[in-house]
């Protein structure tokens, strides 16, 4: 059984639900509406994209092409976790951190589950090997700008504390401890509150597809299980790296709070 | 002068500079200069808080010799307003039993207490026996008495001139009260002009 096709129509009602809303967002942020518009014209052009891309890389099946898709969605994950946030150094090292953390994070689980747990021949196929990285990504993404940006903001918000504990000899792994606490807390809620809600609250989005699509329930669920633990394991690994790399940038190898090489991005 | 404790040779940072700057151990340096004339940063500069150029060195070792957070254990700044981070103030003492509370007037039951319930007044005294505590070799203090009634002022100065015949330490302050210079100044710093410089004058 395969699900009704929708028409242009439907998604057009949808879209217009979004339109009105940042009608409503527009006069308390003006930046949060055209987010919430630059986001949708984005997400349809990019799903559309993508659905091309897939239906060539299904007839043609070759570990290259999987590899450099797979990269160009690390790349473009790795610029999303930067432009979210409020204080930024704009360097390279800003963005290879963010790269590198969620390279850690959803890199090597999405390997893991490809050559060990599905274990499809060839294993690279790109039916498995880009949903599965798309949603190691898209988890692990969100999670690490959260942990990003609340240890940004926190140094900036708690600028005196930290620089008193420096001055009290504290090295910066001591004096920012709470700092990076909070961070990894605020990474790790989305994930907490995902698991606590499945199968109670929501149905998993991959679980959806694969129901609508007309698989057999509990092949679904066991799926479901699968993508939800190695996102939990993916976004507590990037979130574990990221924190750490962008502490680090917050202090040089004197122990120095250097909120100097920050600018903040202002509101319009 | 006996061979000095803190050096500075032609340090400089896009705010401020020197050229060069001695004090010894038992020494107590106070710097002077306008509002806004750095007098804060020029204290964040000797606790290694910012960058600079140039060399500081304490008793012959280079600051670049020195981790920054063992330097600014020896070379301890109290700023001018204290910040609290742990629930109760003993919390920020490694050895609270041995704060001489007392010394400046304040009762050891202040110890058990939340530091942000307290006043500004014994915030800037436990801010001074926190870094003491800590047993630094040199005390940066940025207007240590600027929330002291003159009886509380006095127990500070008996305190620090202790501490600095004892350690002995050397101690470099900032201060807006002349009468507290005339009285706590053995060798004058002033800022003039965004530098630095030694005044020769000395109490």
């Amino acid at each position: 059984m395969n699900a009704p096709e929708l028409s242009l129509l439907d998604l057009g009602l949808a879209a217009l639900i979004v339109v009105a809303t940042a009608g409503f967002v527009r006069p308390l942020s003006k930046r949060s509406a055209n987010g919430l518009l630059v986001g949708m014209a984005r997400m349809s052009l990019q799903l559309a994209l993508i659905g091309l891309v897939l239906k060539a890389l299904f007839e043609n099946v070759t570990p290259y092409w999987v590899l450099l898709v797979s990269l160009v969605m690390l790349l473009a994950a790795g610029r999303e976790v930067m432009a979210r946030q409020h204080y930024r150094r704009h360097t390279l090292a800003e963005w290879r951190n963010g790269l590198f953390a969620m390279a850690a994070g959803s890199f090597s689980l999405t390997l893991l589950a490809l050559l060990v747990m599905i274990d499809h021949d060839p294993w690279y196929h790109p039916r498995f090997a880009i949903p599965f990285l798309g949603m190691m990504l898209g988890n692990t993404m969100t999670a690490i700008a959260l942990t990003i940006s609340r240890i940004l903001e926190g140094a900036h918000q708690q600028r005196a504390i930290l620089e008193e504990r420096l001055a009290l000899g504290e090295r910066w792994q001591d004096a920012a401890s709470t700092i990076r606490r909070d961070g990894i807390r605020q990474g790790l809620i989305p994930v907490i509150n995902m698991m606590a809600a499945s199968g109670i609250v929501s149905l998993p989005g991959m679980m959806t597809g694969q129901l609508l699509a007309g698989a057999d329930p509990v092949n679904a669920v066991s799926y479901q299980i699968l993508i939800i633990l190695l996102i939990a394991g993916g976004t507590t690994t990037g979130i574990l790296v990221a924190s750490r790399l962008t502490l680090k940038q917050l202090f040089d190898e004197r122990h120095r709070l250097r909120l100097d090489r920050f600018r903040e991005e202002k509101e319009q | 002068m006996q061979s000095p404790m803190l050096e500075l040779n032609t340090v400089q940072t896009d705010i401020i500079s020197s050229k060069h700057l001695a004090a010894a151990s038992g020494e107590r340096v106070l710097l002077s200069g306008p509002s806004g004339s750095g007098k804060s940063y020029f204290l964040r500069i000797l606790a290694d808080l910012v960058p600079w150029q140039g060399a500081i060195s304490l008793n012959g070792k280079p600051a670049s010799a020195i981790p920054g957070p063992e330097w600014r254990q020896r070379v301890m700044l109290v700023p001018s307003a204290s910040h609290w981070w742990q629930p109760l103030v003993e919390d920020h003492f490694t050895h609270p039993s041995d704060a001489p509370l007392e010394a400046l007037g304040l009762d050891r039951g202040i110890l058990k207490k939340d530091p942000q319930y307290l006043s500004s007044g014994e915030r800037q005294r436990l801010a001074l026996l926190r870094a003491l505590d800590r047993k630094p070799a040199v005390l940066l203090l940025d207007e240590p008495s600027a929330n002291l009634d003159p009886e509380r002022t006095g127990q500070m100065e008996t305190l620090l001139n202790d501490w600095c015949k004892k350690t002995p330490g050397l101690l470099v302050m900032t201060s807006h009260d002349p009468a507290q210079r005339t009285r706590m100044a053995d060798r004058l710093w002033q800022i003039r002009g965004g530098q630095v410089i030694d005044t020769g004058e000395h109490a």
